[in-house]
């Protein structure tokens, strides 16, 4: 069985080859270059580029620098010197907004979980209980989860841009000056007031997935019993919910963390640098691809461990109760 | 009928005609599911209501602004909830463009490809972990699963210098090719998840009674997976159509899909609005035909099959 199992996998396995495995490891190897465009001969640095990026500081060659400097005339080594330090420059500025592009993804990711996850299953739990109305309630709530996603990076501008948005004129008459091109806060509230619109729906129907699987006898005991609505919701459906909420909880962080399309459109990562997330900040590092391979693999290397602590934890609940 | 009743009804031995016991049915099975709710008839409408105007008012704006002329969307003094005279020239300008029309024949044609793609091989892989164990295969399927959370961003620089080195750079097979990276394992996930619906003593039956494989894969399991292939196929074309990032690094002038066109559509006079929100508003057409059949599906489709 083993060959033939292989064989149907060929295909499969051709098409990840040619577009994961080759490009990662092609990034692996650009990590540990150091690549200036237009120079054809990459230059091995091993680990250099992981240290800049980290903000530690390279390891200093006693033997190599001072022979080097004595050869060259004084105008020149001051030229070269000048050159170095504006690079260190660049590096350290680039060290420093990577661990705050880190931070702002971390800050979004949290504060999108906090938000999402109760008001998906509170919309799941105020679903109506017609057919019908569930089934308008669902079509209304799978359109933002169906617009592709520049689309709702789109509709978000539209909607909130000073110039031609709704928002601006309708803050205006509580008397608060929208500016979401200029203000940072505004700018941040936007673009989770726009990934809550966008995603919401998916916990929605994660939980009404969830839901429908709680047997009706749950509740008559539950009733029986004389438990609360609080006691019900707690007792009851609270822990048969576990698994479809911790798959929330999974999708949501590896999603946002791969958050590109809506932030580029809706703000293109400003104002400034203010919601610059992780993707857009190595889109952001075309130039130099020896640093945008090494913040890359430290990118992928945060993002696989937190697929694998959540998949883990998903993988335990199943086996405890293999009623899902 | 309020609880206390029921819960007297409940023990009540069945009675002897039909017409009350299915009566009592009813009754009872209605308060079984009364205590779902954990807010009452008043606070869960107010909750639905006011998450459904947050959900549907950015989109009317989007149509409002679609059918109104660029002067009046830029007047700030009328920004009003309803177009003055509605106008259909944004829309005529997109369906008379060339330029317009090509990028979207581009999207369709790099999205085609790439969902022929990802089901042909698909559908052989996901029967192989379907089916069969072998060395490795736990392994293997998780991986696919890391692919499908990889950020883009990670493989662009390389997909391109890969895709320049064979010669396919800027033409719709690398940008279906490239967005094989998610699709490919989403497609494998949702199609292992029906197959395994899909009770194993039905191949061997079919094996035992002499059918041979490949009569037995078209004749009797690949129309049994047909709505599997459909939910696989929807969710490739979604994410295909939807995605920017690798698509804008693949593509340049000539092959340049919808999604990028979009974000360049900046004329010399500044933003073009109103045939902007008009193409925003065809794009989204799609996937809003399709809530309607997919909506039972949707949930398998996010959650890669596992819901």
């Amino acid at each position: 069985m083993t060959n033939r199992a292989w064989l149907f996998l060929a295909p499969a396995l051709f098409l990840v080859a040619m577009n994961a495995f080759i490009p990662l490891m092609t990034v692996v190897n650009y990590s540990l270059h150091n690549l200036i465009p237009g120079v054809r001969e990459a230059e091995y640095v091993g680990l250099d580029n992981y240290r800049d990026v980290l903000h530690v500081p390279a390891e200093e060659d006693p033997a190599a620098a001072p022979a080097a400097e004595e050869e060259l005339d004084p105008e020149w080594a001051a030229w070269i010197a000048e050159g170095e330090a504006e690079m260190a420059e660049v590096e350290t500025s680039k060290a420093s907004e990577f661990g705050d592009a880190i931070g702002r993804q971390f800050l979004f990711t949290f504060l999108i979980l906090a938000i999402e996850i109760p008001l998906g299953l509170a919309v799941a739990l105020c679903l109506p209980r017609s057919s019908w109305g569930t089934t308008a309630s669902l079509v209304l709530l799978g359109i933002p989860l169906l617009i592709p996603w520049n689309i709702v990076g789109m509709v978000w501008r539209v909607f909130t841009r000073s110039d031609i948005g709704l928002l601006a004129p309708v803050f205006a008459i509580f008397g608060y000056e929208y500016q979401p091109a200029t203000s940072p806060v505004d700018a941040w509230w936007t673009t989770v007031a726009m990934d809550v619109w966008h995603w919401t729906p998916l916990v929605v129907f994660l939980c009404y997935a969830g839901l429908k699987t709680i047997p009706e006898p749950y509740f008559r005991a539950a009733e029986i019993d004389g438990a609360s609505r609080w006691a019900t919701f707690r007792h009851v459906i609270l822990p048969r919910l576990r698994y479809v909420l911790i798959l929330a909880v999974l999708l949501r962080t590896i999603d946002s963390f791969n958050i590109y399309t809506e932030p580029a459109i809706l703000t293109g990562g400003g104002p400034g640098s203010t919601t610059t997330f992780m993707s857009f900040f190595v889109n952001n590092l075309k130039d130099s691809k020896g640093l945008l391979a090494a913040v890359s693999m430290i990118y992928l290397f945060i993002v696989i461990m937190l697929c694998y602590v959540l998949f883990t934890i998903m993988q335990n609940l199943t086996r405890e109760k293999p009623a899902l | 009928m309020n609880a206390s009743s029921d819960r007297i009804a409940l023990p009540a031995p069945a009675p002897a005609h039909t017409g009350m016991t299915s009566r009592l049915v009813r009754v009872t099975h209605r308060a079984a599911r009364a205590p779902l709710i954990a807010l009452g008839r008043g606070k869960r409408l107010l909750v639905l209501w006011g998450f459904f105007l947050f959900l549907l008012l950015p989109l009317y704006w989007m149509v409002n602004c679609s059918l109104k002329t660029n002067t009046e969307i830029q007047d700030s003094g009328s920004r009003g909830l309803v177009p003055h005279d509605i106008t259909l020239a944004n829309y005529a300008a997109i369906l008379g463009s060339g330029d317009w029309l090509g990028s979207f024949f581009n999207s369709f044609l790099y999205v085609g490809l790439n969902v022929a793609l990802c089901v042909i091989a698909a559908v052989p892989a996901a029967y192989a972990f379907s089916r069969w164990r072998f060395r490795g295969d736990k392994h293997l399927f998780f991986w696919l699963l890391t692919n499908r959370m990889a950020p883009g961003a990670v493989f662009m620089t390389p997909m391109i210098a890969l895709y320049s080195s064979i010669g396919i750079y800027d033409t719709h097979w690398a940008v279906a090719l490239a967005h094989c990276l998610f699709n490919l394992p989403l497609a494998i996930w949702i199609l292992e998840g029906f197959m395994s619906g899909i009770p194993k003593e039905l191949d061997e039956t079919a094996f035992i009674d002499g059918m041979g494989f490949g009569r037995f894969f078209r004749k009797v399991f690949l129309p049994l997976i047909k709505p599997g292939i459909g939910v696989a196929a929807f969710f490739c074309f979604l994410f295909s159509w939807t995605e920017l990032l690798l698509a804008k690094s693949l593509t340049e002038e000539a092959t340049m899909p919808i999604v990028v066109k979009l974000t360049t559509c900046c004329g010399a006079e500044g933003w073009d609005w109103g045939v902007f929100t008009a193409a925003g508003v065809l794009t989204m057409i799609p996937g809003m035909l399709m809530v309607f059949f997919i909506r039972n599906y949707i949930a398998k489709g996010f959650a890669m099959g596992r819901v």
